[in-house]
């Protein structure tokens, strides 16, 4: 290789933009450094906050910048306000998680620093799956992302529970793995590139798409990042893995890891051909019955709230078979999706963090029946909760009320109108066991086995964590236009 | 178009409301914590229905000013505009893909709600702070309260229907807060429940409806789609697909009106809400919320009026909901479960107006109903409150002597709901029966269904009347002794009266030879719908004659019946018991609302039950379960199972993704 390529590939604006990647990668290994040195647990968790704040700025500072460094390293990463976005969401979702896991183990805190390296490190394959413009960038990200958390899945080794999600999510992850490597394989032997930017190009992406082949590689890809954003028939896996998991880590898994592979899903819409727009509506549609009615028989909250992940995803899906009918770069799907998201982070972040907290105080705690009184004795945290499930449920003046509305209308401008239907009749029976939720806390006794009323003090971390989620649904909800302005 | 945005302080209107509803609810919070030191601790919360006082007159001295303000334009220009709360942008800022601005406007049809709202509001505040007084709640109710009147207010006022929805979906979520107030109880808090999800049904009609709105006029601004609706989606410039789009966007907007306004089929929430306390059944199931359905047809009235055949199903659903309501409550006991289903018969005459085109004759009924049907519901409360939350009118009787002012009130209450002549209630009413009257068709039997409900009307008014204030005295004497309520209450009660007498001032009918000073008033408002309407089939205005019949003919009606339903009734409530007896079947469908709740139940509720069941059970356990079982040993003779897993539905997840992915590239191919 000589020197007038290494010159192109490592240009300013290639470090430019993998500045919030190094700054995540260099905080990950300071922190595993760190932890061979008898340093006390508050400089440890000053330098992972160091590393998300560094990373988060960088982004920010990307949004407001007057030029992105766009495309870089050969065309295969891409740097530009939506992947900063993606950035900013992506530090807001692991934030969450590794403050809400503070004081969250028992006997597993002493590996808490390794916890830490895995969560920076799945921040960092966040990140570039959201850049990537190639499948083998993608498929490093996806990796780096899915190994450490198949290990935090698994974090709290001396319970069965959380062995067994573990391994069922690293085996059904390795499958998913397997498909999307296939289904690249698939593309590369009709196209000859890897790069998503010869799909930009209709003429050539008509001609590729013409071949059989490269419509199986197409949908194998597809098949992959279903997994990850748990859209049917690939959502099995979900209920057992966030049960088993420990809390935090399944709020990082419902939304960073869903976020991270919406963001190369708008990506790759480009080469899905429009043809396949109803069918994905299909699937988005009977993602969203399956996720709602599998809610509404739920006892386990932290287990309705998988199912109600898997609907929320359907509501994003729809959104995108909205954008694949039309043309793809206008409509706003991409906004639609990216505000969703962020709004899904916030309250499904939070809502998770709140039942971390409420599980240090009893395993039955996460049940309805554990629910029932919590207005009375945790009024401030019984609130934070029920905003998350408003806002879940779609009631204005929350983000998720906002993000509903723009997908539906992406939907309704490609004229998807049955659709569009369905789903918001679908988000009315999800009402039904959010409000559950709410009528347990505020309006009912606690029942006879439901947990005293605890003195343990909430920790400061998760304090913040939980207003901080509170903080950003209502904004998102109410003043949005900070958001939109910089996607 | 809209006038310039040089009127910021009409965000004041809802704002105070809501900085009320925020001191209140952190004067709940201090007490509650003041009653954990001290369980017996009242804190603050005496100040809350100050404060909430304060709010609503301040919010009433801003609508006056812009009553006042409005009143000093020409007809023609009376808009006034607010600055834009630019809430939502998405794209290029110079052309947004999607953008809302917030925008609050006052218009004469916005001004006579906002006028409604906090001046019948401010009296239900005031009454509030001696009915709920003692309560453990006293400074939450006040808080949600006032929250409601906020999301009220930001419904009538935004010219967004996004902002609309906002506030249709405050009110709901205050409705529901309130209805379960007191929740220790138990069914207020199912009553909450039933008319939260029942109102969503509608609410989700309302999104579609704005859904399509949005992509036909590509806005969300209702003044602009009503201004466009005049020039470039003008009946005679629009192919047949859009009117059908228009129809379409019509019909799911009203079934969100048929949510919130308790119409057929969605009319069984409101009964329910009675659980609520009466100054909630008053001003949010009488007086306001209930109305919204109406004001959001008269400010889209063009796209109504734009398409018959939905203005005939309104006027539709609104003579039945009157005649279902209307003979329900003949046979009610409880004195808050009659005013609730005349309440649903009242509104049903509403919409009767709105689908003949009589936009203005609906406002009048809805601001002379606001008055008379407060007034009923604060009385009661009255009643309910000195007979020690006694509902049961059987066991009331002769109270008339113990509470001299409500007993008055009531009977003013009383006389308008039933359209004695020259009260409020009879003027309004005969206005709609008239304009349905005049147009003809099938309209001539829904006028004769109206008159058929105005005597029902007159009918159970009376009952209620005599039942309650005459007749032996029935309760028990040795606990109940039936007291007048302080002056905080009887005086609001006053004020509604004075109001439900004259209030027919506002609409003389034109054989009176005076103004119809609302029909003027809301003129401009209602122009764009009247004119498409007299496009489509001209009328000819009644003639004095004719006029003269109706009003004559609508004056002995209610006279009669009166008199009929006082007379059956002053001795007692034995001819309840007598059709009870005689017709057991007709008393058990009247007094269950025609059976439509439990027919819910049956069609509705059960197979829902059964479905749920069949989910749980057969789908989940057999269905799918059996699926996963089954795939997972067909998958066992195909590959490894990995050993010592915990659970064998690992390799049936593997197949069904496999499977899944097998079909979608399948299904791409062939597509």
């Amino acid at each position: 290789m000589n020197a007038s390529v290494l010159k192109t590939l490592f240009s300013d604006a290639a470090y430019a933009a993998l500045a919030p990647l190094f700054a995540l990668g260099i905080g990950a290994l300071a922190v595993l450094v760190a932890g061979l040195f008898p340093l006390g647990k508050v400089a440890r968790a000053v330098l992972v906050l160091l590393t998300l704040l560094a990373a988060a700025a960088l982004n920010v500072g990307m949004l407001l910048g007057d030029s992105v460094p766009g495309l870089v390293l050969d065309g295969t990463f891409v740097a530009d306000r939506t992947t900063a976005m993606w950035g900013v969401i992506f530090t807001i979702g692991v934030g969450l998680a590794w403050l809400f896991s503070r004081h969250y183990y028992d006997e597993d805190a002493s590996h808490q620093n390794e916890h830490d390296v895995l969560m920076l490190a799945s921040a960092l394959g966040m990140s570039l799956m959201a850049g990537a413009r190639d499948l083998i960038v993608f498929f490093i990200g996806l990796e780096l992302l899915s190994i450490p958390l198949y290990a935090l899945a698994a974090f709290r080794r001396n319970r069965a529970k959380s062995v067994e999600a573990g391994l069922k999510y690293f085996l059904l992850g390795a499958f998913a793995a397997g498909f999307f490597l296939y289904g690249s394989a698939l593309i590369y032997a009709v196209s000859g590139t890897l790069k998503l930017d010869v799909f930009a190009d209709p003429a050539s992406r008509a001609k590729i798409l013409e071949s059989p082949m490269a419509l199986v590689g197409v949908a194998m890809l597809t098949g992959s990042l279903f997994f990850k954003i748990s859209v049917f028939p690939f959502h099995l896996w979900v209920p057992d893995v966030y049960e088993g998991s420990p809390t935090p880590v399944t709020g990082l898994m419902a939304t960073g890891t869903k976020a991270a592979a919406f963001a190369f899903l708008l990506n790759a819409l480009l080469a899905l051909p429009s043809s396949t727009s109803t069918s994905l509506a299909i699937i988005a549609l009977i993602t969203m019955a399956l996720g709602n009615l599998g809610a509404l028989v739920q006892q386990d909250v932290k287990r309705m709230l998988a199912y109600s992940g898997i609907a929320h995803a359907g509501v994003v899906l729809l959104g995108i078979a909205g954008a694949v009918a039309g043309d793809p770069k206008q409509g706003g799907a991409v906004q639609a999706a990216l505000f969703y998201m962020a709004a899904y982070v916030a309250t499904a972040g939070g809502a998770f963090g709140v039942l971390a907290l409420l599980e240090r105080d009893g395993e039955r705690m996460t049940t309805l029946e554990g629910l029932k009184g919590l207005g009375q004795r945790r009024p401030y945290l019984a609130a934070a909760l029920t905003v998350f499930m408003l806002s879940l449920a779609g009631i204005p003046a929350t983000g998720g009320f906002l993000g509903k509305w723009m997908v539906f209308s992406v939907a309704v401008r490609a004229e998807m109108i049955p659709a569009a239907v369905v789903g918001v009749l679908l988000s009315v029976v999800a009402l039904g066991y959010y409000l559950r939720v709410i009528i347990a806390m505020w309006m009912q006794e606690p029942g006879e086995d439901s947990p005293l009323a605890s003195t343990r003090a909430i920790a400061l971390p998760a304090t913040l964590a939980s207003a901080a989620c509170v903080a950003l649904v209502l904004v998102m909800g109410l003043a949005p236009r900070w958001f939109l302005d910089h996607m | 178009m809209l006038p310039p945005p040089s009127h910021a302080w009409l965000w004041w209107i809802p704002l105070l409301p809501l900085i009320g509803s925020a001191l209140c609810g952190a004067l709940h919070l201090a007490t509650l914590s003041a009653r954990k030191r001290d369980p017996q601790a009242k804190g603050l919360a005496g100040l809350a229905p100050l404060i909430a006082c304060a709010a609503m007159a301040g919010a009433l001295a801003l609508a006056v000013k812009g009553f006042l303000d409005l009143r000093a334009l020409d007809a023609a220009a009376r808009v006034l505009n607010s600055p834009a709360w630019e809430w939502i942008t998405v794209g290029d800022p110079r052309q947004p893909w999607f953008d809302v601005d917030l925008r609050l406007v006052l218009d004469p049809l916005s001004s006579t709600l906002g006028l409604v709202i906090t001046g019948v509001g401010l009296l239900i505040h005031i009454y509030a702070s001696g009915y709920m007084k003692g309560d453990a709640g006293y400074a939450k109710f006040f808080a949600y309260l006032n929250l409601f009147v906020f999301a009220m207010l930001m419904l009538v006022l935004s010219s967004s229907l996004l902002g609309v929805f906002v506030g249709w979906e405050g009110v709901g979520l205050c409705s529901y807060l309130l209805i379960g107030f007191w929740y220790e109880k138990g069914w207020p808090a199912e009553a909450a429940q039933k008319a939260f999800i029942t109102n969503r049904v509608g609410d989700a009609c309302f999104l579609i409806g704005s859904f399509l709105l949005l992509r036909l006029f590509g806005t969300l601004d209702m003044h602009e789609i009503v201004a466009r609706m005049g020039s470039d989606f003008r009946l005679d410039a629009i192919d047949e697909n859009v009117k059908l789009n228009i129809a379409l966007a019509a019909l799911f907007l009203f079934g969100g009106c048929c949510g919130k306004s308790a119409q057929m089929p969605l009319f069984t929430w409101l009964p329910d809400a009675m659980a609520g306390p009466t100054p909630v059944s008053a001003l949010i199931h009488a007086a306001t919320m209930v109305t919204s359905g109406i004001y959001l047809v008269v400010r889209l009235n063009p796209l109504f009026a734009s398409s018959p055949a939905v203005m005939t199903l309104i006027s539709g659903v609104g003579v039945a909901t009157a005649l279902i309501g209307g003979s329900t409550a003949l046979v009610q006991r409880d004195i808050k479960k009659v005013l609730a289903y005349s309440t649903v018969s009242q509104l049903g005459y509403m919409f009767l107006g709105l689908g003949t085109g009589a936009f203005g004759a609906a406002v009048f009924h809805l601001v002379t109903h606001a008055f008379f049907k407060a007034l009923l519901f604060l009385g009661a409360g009255s009643v309910i409150h000195g007979m020690h939350e006694e509902q049961d009118m059987h066991k009331m009787g002769g109270l008339r002597k113990h509470m001299p002012q409500t007993f008055a009130t009531f009977l003013a209450g009383a006389a308008a709901l039933s359209g004695l002549p020259l009260m409020s209630g009879f003027f309004s009413k005969d206005e709609i029966l008239a304009h349905t009257f005049n147009s003809g068709g099938v309209y001539y039997a829904f006028w004769i269904v109206g008159v058929l409900t105005a005597a029902m009307t007159a009918y159970y008014t009376w009952r209620m009347v005599a039942l309650t204030f005459f007749g032996p005295e029935r309760f028990d004497h040795h606990h109940v002794h039936p007291h007048e309520s302080p002056a905080v209450m009887t005086v609001p009660l006053m004020v509604l009266a004075v109001l439900s007498v004259l209030g027919g001032v506002l609409g003389l009918p034109p054989v009176f030879h005076a103004a119809h000073a609302l029909n003027d008033w809301l003129a401009p408002v209602v122009a764009p719908g009247v004119a498409i309407l007299n496009q489509l089939h001209p009328h000819e205005h009644l003639s004095h004659a004719t006029e003269w019949v109706l009003l004559g003919l609508g004056a002995a009606v209610a006279l009669a019946f009166a008199h009929t339903g006082f007379r059956t009734y002053a001795a007692g409530p034995e001819p309840d018991l007598a059709i009870g007896r005689g017709a057991p079947g007709v008393a058990a469908f009247l007094g269950d609302a025609w059976s439509i709740d439990s027919a819910y139940s049956r069609v509705v509720i059960l197979p829902l039950r059964v479905f749920a069941f069949v989910v749980r059970f057969i789908v989940d356990q057999v269905v799918i379960d059996g699926l996963v079982n089954g795939a997972g040993s067909l998958a066992k003779n195909l590959a490894l199972r990995a050993r010592g897993m915990a659970s064998g539905q690992l390799d049936a997840y593997a197949l069904w993704m496999g499977g899944g992915a097998a079909v979608i590239s399948l299904w791409w191919m062939w597509s």
